[in-house]
């Protein structure tokens, strides 16, 4: 797979403040890649560098094998973190407008919004103006109109935020289908969870600086399980007693149970036997959230778990 | 269509769209029309063209209810054989009739005004002719032109009568009397009657349009800019125009608009004066606007636009809300009222060295220099550098737009101070 975009050491400073210090990244073609990380990371200032919004103060951008001109930003899509539509203009208008920005010829784009709104349940809106229409329908269009052109790439900053479970569903599954028909997606997200459901790749980002970057399921592969399921005779106190498990956490009689550091489960399986019935015993992979604030506290900082996932609290 | 073609035609269309751009447009022609027709519109309709007016002299000397008779009847001839007819008949009465009772002659003739048949009564003082003395009984005392007409026959019937006693003699009064008839010709006008002062309106006119197009327009390309700011939509157009696209969009959408507008309202004042409207009494006669003053107005219209249209846009570059906008705003605005008030300057003395150097100064030039054009004739070397200063204005003030937009156009959050501002503008790229 070729890298569709590179990133060579990117620093972008807002007077002291360093924003981004040095980060490269390279997005493979047909991939879905996350850009993850807590609040003021650097996730957006990243994004708005490569969209040409802002300039760098250091580093370079390539986009397919050449240097990121104005010309390439006609074959990326966007959606801002920051929404926003003309709140006077007719929504199908809208989106049509935003498609022929980017080059799209007018019938066209009329066309393929269409089906898009009718995709989006905004069908029986297309001539409504902008501001007569619910927040969550604004953010549909603005996607709609984001990937309406069909560009190879895609990029969304914060698709998720403030969408019900119902959109995340839709969108996530748009997504999906977007790799599918083999265009690249970027996004980026604070909500890690919903990063390790459809993410092939995953760059993990703190103050500015990369701490993670790569396949998601290697990455996950590197670090020890800690943590097995079990589900048998065996009670709580039972468990506790056994040698091995520091932790037991009863979820309605499924048991979550937490390994002494360097325990080898299989040891403790064979003590599980001896002690009766057992139904259900599984490794649990470690969450990408537990696997982050490692990263984080490797570093010598700490981040809060709730950071990662306030403001996108919606998403089931 | 390119992608400023893009930006043009959805700023124009936006506007265009409007329900105030289209009122705005109907009602401007309705202004025009009450202003040219208003007046004798009115004056036909309620009537108070024409007076009925009767004349009471209590003294029972019937020779000066003659004289007045007379006289009148002398300038209905008049205004008959010059097609018009005299607004004021005098109607007899014969005080004798009453008894020499005051009081009842004046209950009277109080019924035959409520009835309509008269408009009003003169009551002639005593010794009118020494005292000049009259009161006028009406229910309305004002547009009442047949009594004015009364006043000036009035006038010259006591008049004539201090001059006969003064031994003067009757048949040179008409002569004397006569007045000049002055009128006013700039050598620029053609011998058919168009007058400086028809040429005047017409560039006051002008000017008018020149200072609406400036201020207004210029405050809508502020208000679009602060728009995409506001609604946070220019973030999106970012990722797919520059920032200069966008600005230069914005500016040239409204300035069609503006052009759309005006030329709807110079067709409607162009189709009035072909019907003869007129204000004020001086007839508007758009062709007597030459054709070297509709270039320069093109001019200075198009480049008043793009300068004030640049620096409004830059404002709202810098500025998230209007509110944030005010400051910087009103100084801007400033800059256009300021010519306008310096108008009467420029119509004294058109080509002194205040004037000429006032209209020198670019951000003034669009009104000063055109109405200078208007009344007097400035030297060639003027006018072309005036145009010439001001079209250099317009790229410095081009690239500094073009510089806030692409510094300041993605900053949110509290307007700059002016120190800032500057410090902006110093800024390098």
């Amino acid at each position: 797979m070729s890298a569709l975009l590179k990133v060579c050491g990117l620093r972008k400073t807002y007077g002291d403040f360093v924003a981004v210090d040095g980060v490269d990244l390279t997005i493979p073609r047909g991939c879905i890649y996350g850009v993850l990380g807590p609040n003021g990371a650097g996730k957006s200032t990243i994004i708005r560098t490569i969209m040409g919004i802002y300039d760098p103060d250091g580093g370079r951008i390539e986009f397919d094998g050449a240097p990121r001109t104005r010309a390439s930003l006609d074959r990326i899509a966007y959606l801002p973190e920051e929404r926003g539509l003309y709140k006077k203009m007719p929504l199908l208008d809208h989106i049509v407008y935003l498609a022929r920005l980017k080059g799209m010829n007018a019938k066209t784009a009329r066309d393929k919004a269409r089906l898009w709104l009718e995709r989006f349940d905004l069908s029986d809106r297309a001539e409504a103006k902008v501001d007569e229409l619910s927040k969550g329908m604004q953010q549909k269009a603005q996607f709609v109109a984001a990937i309406l052109p069909e560009p190879e790439l895609i990029i969304l900053d914060e698709p998720f935020s403030g969408l019900d479970p119902i959109n995340v569903r839709l969108l996530t599954d748009i997504i999906t289908e977007q790799k599918e028909k083999g265009r690249t997606v970027l996004f980026s997200t604070h909500v890690l969870e919903q990063a390790e459901k459809i993410c092939d790749r995953i760059f993990l980002i703190h103050r500015g600086r990369k701490l993670l970057d790569g396949d998601l399921s290697s990455i996950r592969d590197e670090y020890p399980v800690e943590t097995v399921e079990f589900r048998g005779s065996a009670s709580a106190e039972e468990l506790r007693q056994v040698v091995g498990i520091d932790e037991v956490t009863d979820r309605d009689g499924l048991f979550r149970l937490r390994l002494a550091e360097g325990m080898d489960r299989q040891a403790v399986l064979r003590d599980l036997l001896d002690r009766g019935r057992i139904d259900h015993f599984s490794a649990v992979r470690p969450p990408l959230t537990e696997i982050f604030l490692r990263e984080v506290a490797a570093c010598g900082d700490k981040v809060e778990p709730h950071e990662l996932r306030v403001a996108g609290g919606a998403v089931a | 269509m390119n992608k400023l073609g893009l930006i043009i035609q959805k700023e124009y269309l936006g506007r265009v769209r409007t329900r105030s751009f289209v009122l705005g447009t109907l009602l401007g022609p309705v202004g025009i029309a009450l202003l040219m027709f208003g007046p004798s519109l009115l004056a036909e309709r309620t009537g108070v063209g024409h007076q009925n007016v009767a004349v009471v002299d209590p003294s029972s000397d019937s020779g000066v209810i003659l004289a007045i008779e007379e006289m009148v009847d002398g300038m209905a001839q008049q205004s008959e054989a010059g097609g018009d007819r005299l607004p004021l008949t005098v109607v007899r009465v014969d005080p004798g009739r009453y008894g020499g009772d005051l009081t009842v002659l004046r209950d009277s003739l109080n019924v035959r005004v409520r009835s309509q048949e008269l408009d009003g009564y003169v009551i002639l003082g005593e010794d009118f002719l020494d005292s000049g003395k009259a009161v006028y009984y009406g229910e309305k005392v004002s547009g009442v032109i047949g009594v004015e007409v009364l006043a000036k026959v009035l006038d010259q019937v006591v008049q004539q009568a201090r001059m006969r006693s003064a031994g003067v003699d009757a048949q040179d009064l008409a002569s004397i009397l006569e007045g000049a008839d002055l009128d006013l010709r700039s050598l620029d006008d053609g011998d058919d009657g168009s007058t400086l002062k028809g040429r005047m309106l017409a560039g006051m006119t002008l000017i008018m349009m020149l200072y609406f197009m400036m201020i207004f327009y210029g405050q809508f390309t502020m208000q679009a800019v602060i728009e995409d700011k506001s609604s946070r939509v220019v973030e999106v157009m970012l990722a797919s125009v520059t920032p200069t696209q966008l600005m230069a969009g914005k500016i040239l959408g409204q300035g069609l608009v503006g052009f759309t507008q005006f030329g709807i309202w110079t067709t409607f004042a162009a189709v009035f004066s072909q019907v003869g409207g007129s204000i004020q009494g001086i007839e508007v006669n758009l062709s007597v606007i030459s054709l070297d003053l509709w270039f320069y107005f093109g001019v200075f219209f198009v480049f008043g636009y793009l300068l004030y249209s640049l620096l409004y846009a830059g404002v709202g570059a810098v500025c998230s809300s209007t509110q944030d906008a005010q400051q910087f705003q009103g100084f801007i605005t400033i800059m256009i009222v300021l010519p306008m008030l310096l108008l009467q300057v420029a119509l004294q003395n058109p080509d002194g060295r205040l004037s000429t150097g006032l209209s020198l100064v670019p951000l003034f030039t669009p009104i000063l220099m055109f109405i200078r054009v208007v009344v007097s004739k400035p030297p060639m070397w003027q006018i072309g550098l005036s145009i010439a200063l001001m079209a250099i204005t317009t790229v410095v003030a081009f690239r500094f737009t073009g510089k806030l937009f692409r510094l300041s156009i993605l900053h949110f959050g509290k307007a700059p101070s002016w120190r800032e501002m500057i410090a902006l503008l110093r800024s390098p790229e």
